[in-house]
C-alpha cells in the first residue's frame, strides 16, 4: 500500500485508456505520455499498459506502507527517498534516479521535487494498482468521475492498494535490481518542440494565409491546458498585424455550420478566436470545430513533457512519415523490454 | 490551397476490385451518396453528401445502419479501437500499424455499397433500436427556463410541455459527455436558439432544448441549452453508469418518448 502525503495538482491513475466506448460518449482517457508509462511498466516487468500514477504538476510525495517495487519515469525529474525508520537500506544519501526500479521499504517516503522544466511523471508499481476495471480500463475519467481511484484526482491522505506481483516477477526484480544502485536509469528521449502533424480534414476551409500562420508561427503552451486539451496562444513578439488579420476566420466559410464528428486525440481545432487547441486523451468524443491539423500519434507524448510555457511549432508531414514514427516509437519500447530482460549491462544503454 | 476532393478525384465505383493507390487516398474516396476521408493516421470518416442540413432523420438512419453493419463485421477486429457515429458521419479509429490504411477504406466502402444494394430506406436494416419512456418533472425548480421558452414562442407553459412530451424522438448519436444523447424530432415550434451565455453548471438529469434538438444531461456540466425539466432518476435507470454492461441508457437509433410526470 502507498499513502499519498502530497498529491500534486493533478495526479490520477491512468492506463492505456478505453476502447469501444466512444459511441456512448465516453472519452479515451489513459496516460498522456504512453512512452514514459510503458518504460516504467516494462522496467518492473508489468504489462506495458498497466495502470500508473500520472503526476502532472506540483510536489508529490508518497509513503510506503508495505514493501514494494516502484519505478518513476518522466522528464527532468528530481527524486528523493527519505530514510526508513525501522530498517536499514541502501538508499540513504544516495541519489535516486528516474527510470530505474527502486524497492521501497515500509516507512520510506518517495518525493518528486518539481522544477520549471519538469514534465509529467509516471509512477508504476510492480503488480499494478488495485483499482476496479471499468469499461475495460483502470483509467480515471476525470470529467465523468468514474474509474481509477474513486473517479477523481488523488488527495493527500489517500491510501492506494496494490496488487501483489507474481513470485516470478518478484524474484526477477530482486535479482535484476536488488544489488545495483548506481545506474542512471533507462534512457528516455527528450521531447522535441517540433510536433509533426498531418493536415486536418477541414484545413482547406481556412484561408491560405491562416494556414501559413498556423504552420510557420511558434505557439506558446497556455497554463490553461489540461488533460482535455493543450491550449496554445500566439507569441506576441512574433506576431505582426498581418498575421492577426489572417487568423480571423473568413466570414464566408461555413465552418460554424460544421456537423459534429468524432474526435481523435491529437486533433488540432482552430476556433474563431484563432488560438489552436490540441485535443488530448480526455477530449469529448464528438465536436464540431474545424480541424486544421492532426498531431501524429508518435509525437503526442511530447505535449505531456514539454515545460509549461514552452514554445512549439507544427511541422507538416505525410501519413507514411507518421506511420514510420509510430513504428519507431513501438520499437523503442520493445528494445527497452529486451534490454531489461537480457542485457546484463543495461547501464551502457543510458544516454 | 488544395481543391475539394469531390472535384479532384474521379468516382471509383468498385474499390474492392483494384488497388487504391496511396496518393488518391490522401484526400479520400468518393462513393455514391457519400465520401470517405482520412482523419490523421489513425482514423477514416464516411460522411454523407450535403450533410449541412442538420440531423435530417432519413439521412441519420443511413449512419445507424452503416454503424450497425460495420460493427457486426469488424468490431471484434484487434486493430479496431472505436466506431463512432455522429451527425451524418461515422468515424472508425484503428491502430494503423497492423493493417494498411487502404484496407480500412476498402472495408468501409464495401459496407456502404452492401447497404446501398439492400436499400436502407426500405429494408429497415437497423434493428437494434429500443424504445424508452422517460418520466420527466417539467417546470418549477426543475425547469428554470420553461417559462422563458414558452414566452419566446408565444405559448403557455402547458402547451410547451404537451408538445415536448408528444413527440417520439430518435437518438441521433451519443456524444459531448458520457450518455448524452442528441435527440432528433423536436416539434419545430419549440426550436430555440442556444443561450448566448452558457451556464457554468447545469444539474445532472436536466432535460433541455438547444436549437433543433433536445436532450438530457447525465451529469452536472456547463451548457448552453434551455432547461425545461428534470428526468426523475429516483424511480428510473440512471442515464449513464460505467458499471453497467451497456453504460449509456440511450444508444444511437433508440426511440425516446417523454412522459409528463408532474402534471
Amino acid at each position: 500500500m502507498l499513502k499519498v502525503i502530497r498529491a500534486g495538482l493533478c495526479s490520477s491513475i491512468q492506463d492505456g485508456g478505453r476502447q469501444h466506448v466512444a459511441q456512448f460518449g465516453v472519452c479515451r482517457a489513459g496516460v498522456l505520455d504512453c512512452n514514459a508509462a510503458a518504460l516504467a511498466n516494462c522496467a518492473l516487468q508489468n504489462a506495458e499498459t498497466e495502470a500508473c500514477l500520472e503526476i502532472m504538476q506540483g510536489a508529490f510525495e508518497i509513503e510506503c506502507l508495505a514493501n514494494c517495487w516502484v519505478c518513476v519515469t518522466g522528464q527532468q525529474l528530481t527524486l528523493t527517498l527519505s530514510p526508513c525508520d525501522t530498517q536499514s537500506n541502501h538508499y540513504i544519501n544516495e541519489p535516486i534516479h528516474a527510470g530505474w526500479p527502486i524497492q521501497l521499504h515500509k516507512g520510506q517516503r518517495l518525493s518528486i521535487i518539481p522544477c520549471a522544466d519538469t514534465g509529467t511523471a509516471y509512477l508504476a508499481v510492480a503488480g499494478g494498482f488495485d483499482v476496479p476495471v471499468l469499461l475495460g480500463s483502470k483509467s480515471t475519467d476525470l470529467g465523468a468521475q468514474f474509474g481509477g481511484f474513486h473517479g477523481r484526482t488523488l488527495q493527500s491522505g489517500d491510501t492506494l492498494a496494490l496488487l501483489t506481483p507474481s513470485r516470478q516477477q518478484q524474484a526477477f526484480l530482486q535479482q535484476r535490481y536488488g544489488n545495483v544502485h548506481t545506474l542512471t536509469g533507462i534512457h528516455q528521449p527528450p521531447p522535441s518542440a517540433v510536433l509533426r502533424a498531418l493536415p486536418g480534414p477541414e484545413e482547406d476551409t481556412f484561408s491560405a494565409s491562416t494556414c501559413d500562420v498556423f504552420w510557420q508561427q511558434p505557439w506558446q503552451i497556455s497554463p490553461a491546458s489540461n488533460r482535455m486539451g493543450c491550449r496554445l496562444h500566439r507569441n506576441t513578439k512574433e506576431t505582426n498585424l498581418n498575421n492577426d488579420d489572417a487568423l480571423a476566420i473568413d466570414s464566408d466559410n461555413n465552418n460554424a455550420m460544421l456537423n459534429s464528428h468524432a474526435i481523435v486525440p491529437g486533433t488540432v481545432q482552430l476556433p474563431a478566436n484563432g488560438e489552436p487547441i490540441v485535443l488530448l486523451a480526455d477530449a469529448q468524443t464528438t465536436g464540431g470545430y474545424p480541424r486544421i491539423a492532426c498531431v501524429i500519434q508518435a509525437d503526442l507524448w511530447q505535449l505531456a513533457q514539454l515545460p509549461s510555457h514552452a514554445r512549439i511549432t507544427f511541422k507538416r508531414c505525410t501519413r507514411a512519415e507518421a506511420w514510420q514514427a509510430l513504428k519507431k516509437q513501438r520499437a523503442l519500447i520493445y528494445r527497452a523490454q529486451r534490454a531489461i530482460l537480457h542485457d546484463p549491462a543495461i547501464s551502457t544503454h543510458n544516454a | 490551397m488544395t481543391t475539394t476532393p469531390q472535384k479532384s478525384h474521379p468516382k471509383i465505383s468498385d474499390p474492392s476490385s483494384g488497388p487504391l493507390d496511396q496518393e488518391s487516398l490522401q484526400h479520400g474516396l468518393q462513393l455514391a451518396g457519400a465520401r470517405i476521408y482520412t482523419y490523421g493516421e489513425t482514423a477514416i470518416v464516411l460522411e454523407l453528401e450535403k450533410s449541412n442540413e442538420r440531423l435530417a432523420p432519413a439521412k441519420q438512419q443511413c449512419i445507424w445502419a452503416l454503424t450497425h453493419l460495420f460493427q457486426q463485421r469488424w468490431a471484434e477486429h484487434p486493430s479496431i479501437r472505436d466506431i463512432v457515429p455522429a451527425n451524418h458521419n461515422m468515424t472508425i479509429i484503428f491502430d494503423p500499424l497492423s493493417e494498411p490504411f487502404s484496407a480500412w477504406i476498402r472495408k468501409l466502402s464495401q459496407c456502404w455499397q452492401d447497404l446501398n444494394q439492400e436499400n436502407p430506406s426500405t429494408a429497415n436494416p437497423f434493428t437494434g433500436a429500443r424504445t424508452h419512456r422517460l418520466a420527466v418533472a417539467y417546470g418549477g425548480e426543475y425547469g428554470p427556463d420553461l417559462k422563458a421558452v414558452a414566452h419566446m414562442h408565444g405559448l403557455d407553459v402547458e402547451e410547451v410541455i404537451k408538445r415536448h412530451s408528444a413527440s417520439i424522438y430518435t437518438v441521433a448519436f451519443v456524444g459531448f459527455q458520457p450518455g448524452f444523447a442528441y435527440l432528433d424530432g423536436l416539434d419545430p415550434v419549440l426550436h430555440t436558439p442556444r443561450l448566448a451565455q452558457p451556464r457554468q453548471r447545469i444539474p445532472a438529469n436536466s432535460v433541455a432544448i438547444g436549437g433543433r434538438q433536445t436532450g438530457i444531461y447525465p451529469a452536472d456540466s456547463p451548457g448552453g441549452w434551455h432547461i425545461i425539466g428534470r428526468y426523475i432518476m429516483e424511480t428510473q435507470a440512471s442515464l449513464f453508469d460505467a458499471k453497467r454492461e451497456q453504460p449509456s441508457l440511450l444508444s444511437t437509433g433508440d426511440l425516446v418518448n417523454f412522459v409528463w410526470a408532474n402534471a
